[in-house]
């Protein structure tokens, strides 16, 4: 390219970067939505290959109908290819930790193969643990720490399966075969099993395991799903295939011979124990012979015994009377003596209080005297201290009275030395004073002379003689003064000196004066002091001896009283003392008499005891006779049972052996069965959801693709025609077509480019993410989502987008390029007016307004962009309706099949043999019930084969009020009849039957029955064959016991339901109660998943419109921009000028949305047919507010773009309607 | 008589990045009405600034400009539409007509907003194409597109009618019928017409001529004795 050329595409991406950015934008949707949605199935499968990589899935397995063996293992690993091989048991029990029985599925432990990971607490450990399916804590009845209790759910004892019936949960689990909530049937409880557990391989008492799980060399290195990983996968399978055959033969072969010994081993052992019963029996009957003799011998001793004993009885009777008179003989004598001797020490104490009281009496009379002679005592000391006290008190006050004249005297004198003191100093200090001023007045004079010199100083020179002896004449002055000076201070300090000596003695004195004067007052008051208290002393004597004179009196009349009264009492001693003695002798002679009658009785009572030995011990003797001869019968009757026993044995034995025999003669070869993972049921149908979502990708991105080339060549044809000058005048210059359509051709290469990688990379990274995280609701155990740049999609999207873009360019220039520049210097020729078919119709035409018939005329006179919109519009509403349609399809899951299907409130599956009537007998809530029989099966064509629950009510003609057997086309109900079955609208759809074909019902352990089909109803969830029980009865022979019954209640609320449930549980015989309601909801929350891909529909539907529309009418604007610029100067308003516009865009909007209805409506079946799963139908109509919200969807989109537009318009200028055409 | 249309001192100050552009710079004529005044003035000059000013396609930097007695310098957008629409008939050089609306239609896109408008067929038949009223532009030759433009311009009764260079995009005769039709529709219905062009030989059919040169009235005359069309040749 040229430099000016290159200058000049710059610039125009920079001038046009609206027109650039819408290209960009509607590429990188396109190849968003191309890339993305088609990466999302490699991108599902590679997120599964990491997942089973991870948790090293198998590849491989083997299992058997006889289970397998060590030599099978060690045989099974000699296999080429055969990289890692894990034996491992598991059998189906039923288990609970609460009131509902579940069934479950125990596993071993894994150890290396197919691991499970803990998703809590951890994996079992020792004996009695064991770890639960993620699934099974959902019911909320599964807990860590919780103990599950298992059965067996069939004929087998549990212990001959697995060890202990109790487990304690210490973890939760999951694994890479149960990705979704699928966890296949089996043969005990409902058939279907809810959930495994894993304990350790020990636990398990198996003969032999149950499967064999192996990886293949090389196949983990390769994805899963992957046409390279069958090929990998598939000759080993032929191998094991091979090997498993040669082992049944081997296998069969080894069980018939061991079989046969064991046979022949049995029958000897059965004649030897015909001939040992019968010897027993013989020794038996001489042995109850033996017993009859015996218990007669022992009758007759047991009647002379009687008589001894009773004899014994009399003589103890009589003993045992005299002991009672000698006991109360006894006891009289004893209270008689107690009363003498409390007599005896009345007297006794009296006797003694005498001789206190007369000892009291003296000792009170020597301490009286005692007393009287302290008393004289104390009063003579008074009077001695009284005396002391007046003499001591004179002595002090003569001594007070000469200390207080010494004192009087030494002031005095004191006095005096003050007066001369004063005298002394003033005579002193005189002379000094007049010195002082002597000297005072020299001191005047000299300084007038000084002044004088100083003065003559001035006047005159210092060389003057007067002066010279004036200078004299004061200088010696002054020495003079200074001389005198000195003496005075000299004397003046003498006498200064002297005057404070004296003072000082002065001073002294007084102080010495003061001290004694201190001192004096001192002794003074505390003589006083002394005095005071030796009186207070004195007279507290006085008192106290007065007090003692008092206390004396009493004293004395006291004791006087005292001696008085004991002189009475002792004379009443006296008297009562020959009393005692009397009574004292009769006492004696009454101890003696019952000393005599008690040896008497002792001796009685030895013959007595002698005799009572002897009877005992002939009693003894009988008794052990008895047990003897009871011990011979009892051993006589164990004799007896062990012979039945033996016989019993005996003929078991002989049963077995003839079972053993016939057994042998029907055993069959054991099979195996060599399976890849294509026998994992999540495995597989996750691997069909991967097809499915690239099945949507066919679809879907086509549409995007189709609107971003569309979009791109009109834009581009834009922009080639409102160059036709510049093209014209570069061709005028010389430049070649291709020089010049390059321009146009880099410019959508470059935005395409752009536009593409972006696309490439958000759409593979957002959309799988998306997606698949929806899908991760149903395979909850997928952990994360791989989403790698996918270099196919990335290349093959990229490369289409550009392809497109690029002829559409090319397209879009070749007109153009073909005209010679004077044509393309001239103005195009306008488009020529045309009358449009409408005004054909004059009819409509004439009633259009005027403004009408403009937007209609333009509609129709720029065909391509009304084609494009309509089809942009269409695409957006198409897009949003298959968004709310899915939504609705499986929401009607829901509504349909628990709202109109299922009318039943509770399911309850029963125990084996139990009576319904009893389950729910005396349940008030109960508004009807429906017992039925419920089994899953296989059903079958010559094809395929489904499986599905086969349900036999017991009435038939009560089923419609549980389940609504109806045609979801032709509305005609079924009711069951004895010819035929009524299946399930799926199951016909995935066996290709119809009314009046046969399809073939196998059964576990019973023979295939071909039905006819009387009637295909509607139905979404599961499948169903409905069956009259008198048609099971023609084709079985027998009716089964009900299994299942269905309940309504009376009310219809979930309380009620809930309060049923739980009281039905704890009855006897229940399996398990299913509320619809609780279906309901964990389908509810699963269909929480759509809501994303609703809103993902909704957005890119959002942003398909608003791209569109804001292009097109961008080009729209720009292509007419001189007529609305007319339109302008004519003085139409901003908004009538915009509406000018909108009002095609109306129009346009309202022919996409029923466009749009249409396409949406076909897209919503194609998406649905495609993306429904096996086992469930989804909804194929569309609720009718699905179709109102996408169409308002579709219109605010419109108007949004119409909003941005308005501001486009008002920028228009005018002066545009100036310009020459260009 | 007071002055039909007057403009005062006007100025349009276009600003380019760093420079200014005077566009108009301060013009001031006065016009009366029924008057047909011609604008001439060589490329450039400022003529089309001029008329865009007058008809209410833009407004002055500053200036008065009256038209009616009414001050319409101040107008906001608003207002100068509403003024285009009722007072304004404006025939443009390359005819502007709406390609997908035959020629009666045309009339009415511009009828159907005004206050007083006339009846189009009447004005059709009144320019002389009362044959060709259910036309395309498309099938109508120059003259009769500009024909149909000034009865669009006419339809709506306006006060003044503009017209920018109504010949420029015709040939010789054509040229002139139109300029002919305009002078009749000025002298018959007391129309006040201005018409712009850089054609200095149409002047004398003026009843007064405005000169315009460097975006200022270079002078301004005032012809008593306008020629009639037929009499100018160029």
């Amino acid at each position: 390219m040229k430099k000016s050329m290159r200058k000049d595409f710059f610039r125009e991406i920079k001038n046009s970067f609206n027109r650039f950015l819408s290209i960009m934008l509607i590429v990188a949707l396109g190849v968003a939505f191309f890339a993305g949605i088609r990466a999302t199935s490699p991108d599902m499968k590679l997120s599964a290959d990491a997942y089973y990589d991870r948790e090293n899935m198998m590849d491989l397995r083997v299992l058997g109908t006889w289970g397998l063996t060590d030599e099978d293992i060690e045989g099974l690993e000699q296999i080429e290819g055969i990289k890692e091989i894990e034996p491992l048991y598991s059998y189906d029990v039923m288990g609970k930790v609460t009131s509902n029985q579940y069934v479950l599925k125990a596993y071993s432990t894994p150890d290396n193969i197919n691991k499970m990971k803990v998703v809590e607490g951890r994996l079992p450990e020792k004996e009695g643990e064991c770890a639960i399916d993620e699934q099974l804590v959902m019911t909320g009845e599964f807990q860590i720490g919780d103990t599950l209790t298992i059965e067996s759910g069939n004929e087998e004892e549990l212990s001959d399966i697995i060890k202990d019936n109790q487990y304690e949960i210490v973890g939760v689990v999951n694994s890479p075969i149960y990705m979704d909530v699928e966890r296949g049937s089996t043969t005990i409880g409902n058939g279907k099993v809810n959930g495994y557990f894993v304990i350790p391989k020990e636990e398990f008492t198996l003969e032999a395991y149950t499967e064999v799980v192996m990886t293949v060399e090389g196949a983990k290195e390769l994805v899963a799903y992957s046409k390279e990983y069958e090929e990998c996968v598939e000759p080993v399978k032929k191998k094991v295939e091979d090997f498993v055959e040669q082992r049944a033969e081997l296998r069969y072969d080894d069980t018939i011979k061991e079989a046969k010994e064991k046979i022949a081993d049995g029958e000897k052992e059965v004649k030897d124990g015909e001939q040992e019963l019968k010897d027993g029996q013989e020794e038996l009957n001489e042995s109850k012979k033996q017993i009859e003799d015996a218990e007669k011998e022992l009758a007759d001793g047991e009647v002379e015994l009687a008589s001894g004993e009773e004899e014994f009885a009399s003589a103890e009777q009589k003993i045992i009377d005299g002991e009672a008179e000698l006991a109360k003989g006894k006891q009289e004598l004893s209270e008689q003596k107690a009363e003498f001797l409390a007599k005896k020490e009345q007297l006794e104490q009296a006797e003694k209080k005498i001789q206190d009281g007369k000892a009291q009496i003296k000792q009170g009379k020597e301490q009286l005297a005692k007393g009287e002679q302290e008393l004289v005592a104390q009063q003579e000391t008074i009077e001695q201290g009284k005396k002391a006290y007046e003499e001591q008190e004179s002595s002090v006050k003569t001594a007070l009275q000469e200390a207080k004249t010494e004192l009087k005297n030494a002031k005095r004198t004191l006095d005096a030395n003050k007066k001369q003191y004063e005298e002394t100093e003033k005579a002193a200090l005189q002379p000094i004073e007049e010195a002082k001023t002597q000297l005072e007045k020299t001191k005047q004079q000299l300084d007038q002379w000084k002044a004088q010199i100083t003065k003559l100083e001035q006047e005159v020179s210092e060389d003057d003689e007067q002066l010279v002896k004036l200078k004299q004449q004061y200088q010696s002055g002054l020495a003079e003064y200074e001389a005198s000076k000195q003496e005075i201070e000299a004397k003046e300090s003498l006498v200064k000196e002297q005057l404070a000596e004296g003072k000082k003695a002065l001073e002294e004195a007084e102080a010495q004066y003061n001290q004694g004067l201190s001192e004096y007052n001192q002794k003074k008051s505390k003589a006083e002091k002394e005095l005071q208290s030796a009186k207070k002393q004195l007279e507290q004597g006085e008192k106290q001896i007065e007090t003692a004179k008092i206390s004396l009196a009493s004293s004395k009349e006291e004791l006087a009283t005292k001696e008085k009264e004991l002189t009475q009492a002792e004379k009443e001693i006296e008297q009562s003392k020959p009393q005692l003695e009397a009574g004292e002798s009769a006492l004696k002679q009454a101890e003696q008499t019952l000393l005599a009658s008690e040896t008497q009785l002792e001796e009685g009572r030895q013959e007595l005891e002698k005799n009572r030995q002897k009877l005992l011990d002939a009693r003894q003797q009988l008794e052990e006779g008895w047990q003897e001869v009871e011990d011979g019968k009892k051993k006589i009757a164990d004799g007896e049972k062990e012979l039945t026993d033996g016989k019993k044995e005996l003929a078991e034995a002989k049963e077995k052996l003839a079972d053993a025999k016939d057994e042998l003669a029907d055993l069959n070869e054991p099979e195996y069965y060599a399976l890849d993972r294509n026998s994992i049921v999540s495995t597989v149908s996750f691997g069909n959801d991967a097809d499915r979502i690239k099945a949507i990708g066919e679809v879907f991105p086509a549409i995007f693709f189709l609107v971003a080339a569309l979009v791109s060549l009109t834009t581009m044809t834009r922009m080639v025609e409102s160059d036709r000058t510049q093209i014209g005048t570069l061709k005028a210059l010389g430049y070649s077509k291709w020089n010049i359509a390059m321009r146009y051709i880099l410019y959508a290469l470059f935005a395409t480019l752009i536009g593409s990688l972006i696309g490439m990379i958000l759409g593979q990274k957002i959309f799988p993410n998306i997606i698949i995280g929806a899908y991760k609701m149903m395979y909850q155990t997928l952990p994360d989502v791989i989403v790698p740049l996918n270099s196919f999609y990335s290349i093959t999207s990229c490369f289409l987008a550009i392809a497109t873009i690029l002829v559409a360019t090319i397209f879009a220039c070749y007109k153009e390029l073909q005209e010679v520049p004077a044509g393309l210097m001239r103005p195009v020729a306008p488009k020529i007016g045309k009358r449009v078919l409408l005004e054909r119709i004059p009819f409509i035409w004439n009633r259009l307004s005027f403004i009408s018939k403009v937007t209609v005329r333009n509609l129709f006179r720029y065909k391509k962009r009304f084609f494009m919109t309509i089809f942009g519009i269409g695409g957006c509403m198409a897009l949003i309706i298959v968004g709310f349609g899915v939504r609705d399809s499986i929401y009607s899951i829901v509504d349909k099949q628990y709202g109109g299907i299922m009318d039943y409130d509770l399911s309850i599956s029963i125990k084996e043999g139990k009576k319904p009537e009893k389950i729910i007998a005396g349940e008030d809530s109960i508004l009807g019930s429906l017992n039925t029989w419920q089994a899953s099966i296989d059903a079958r064509t010559k094809e395929d084969t489904i499986e599905a629950y086969m349900i036999v009510p017991e009435e038939k003609n009560k089923l419609e009020d549980y389940i609504h057997l109806h045609n979801r086309r032709t509305k005609e109900t079924y009711e069951l009849s004895s010819k035929g079955v009524i299946i399930s609208e799926k199951l016909a759809t995935l066996l290709n039957v119809n009314i009046g074909d046969t399809i073939v019902i196998q059964q576990e352990e019973k023979e295939d029955q071909t039905v006819l089909i009387e009637g295909i109803t509607e139905n979404y969830l599961y499948h169903y064959v409905y069956m009259a029980p008198e048609l099971y009865e023609n084709l079985y022979g027998e009716q089964e016991d009900w299994n299942q019954i269905l309940v309504k209640t009376k009310e219809h609320s979930s309380e009620q339901q809930n309060e049923l449930s739980e009281q039905i549980l704890k009855k006897n015989g229940v399996n398990s109660v299913t509320k619809v309601t609780e279906s309901k909801n964990s389908i509810d929350r699963m269909m929480n998943s759509m809501d994303i891909v609703v809103v993902v529909l909704v957005i890119s539907a959002g942003a398909l419109a608003f791209i569109v529309l804001y292009n097109l009418n961008n080009i729209n604007i720009s292509e007419r921009k001189r007529e609305l610029a007319t339109i302008k100067v004519l003085g139409f308003y901003d908004m009538e000028t915009a509406e000018y516009v909108y009002r095609e865009n109306v129009l346009l909007t309202i022919f996409g949305v029923l466009l749009g209805l249409g396409l949406g409506v076909i897209l919503h079946h194609y998406v649905i047919i495609t993306a429904e799963l096996d086992m469930m139908m989804l909804g194929r109509d569309i609720r009718p507010m699905s179709f109102v919200y996408g169409a308002l969807l579709t219109g605010v989109f419109s108007m949004f773009v119409n909003f941005v537009l308005y501001y486009k318009l008002k920028k228009i200028d005018m002066v545009e309607s100036l310009k020459s055409v260009e | 008589m007071p002055a039909f249309v007057e403009l005062r001192d006007v100025r349009k100050t276009y600003k380019m990045g760093e420079v200014e552009i005077h566009a108009v710079a301060g013009v001031n004529f006065q016009i009366e009405e029924g008057e047909f005044v011609v604008i001439v003035g060589p490329s450039g000059a400022g003529k089309t600034t001029v008329l865009n000013i007058l008809g209410g396609m833009d407004s002055a930097t500053s200036g008065k400009v009256f038209v009616g007695g009414v001050d319409i310098s101040h107008y906001g957008s608003k207002q100068l539409t509403t003024y285009r629409r009722d007072e304004i008939g404006f025939v443009f050089q390359f005819y502007n007509l709406v390609q997908n609306l035959t020629a009666k239609e045309n009339v009415e896109l511009a009828t159907q907003i005004s206050k007083h408008p006339l009846n189009p067929v009447e004005v059709l038949e009144r320019v002389g194409l009362k044959e060709r009223i259910n036309n395309f532009p498309a099938q109508l030759s120059g003259g009769e597109q500009q024909r149909v433009a000034i009865a669009r311009a006419l339809a709506k009764n306006p006060k003044l009618l503009l017209c920018d260079e109504p010949t420029g995009a015709l040939d010789y005769t054509t040229g002139k019928a139109i300029l002919k039709l305009l002078q009749d529709t000025c002298r018959e219905q007391k129309m006040t017409v201005i018409v712009i062009t850089h054609n200095l030989a149409i002047a004398p059919m003026a009843d007064r001529i405005i000169h315009i040169k460097n975006g200022k009235v270079a002078h301004m005359e005032k012809n008593s004795n306008p020629m009639p069309v037929e009499e100018i040749e160029w």
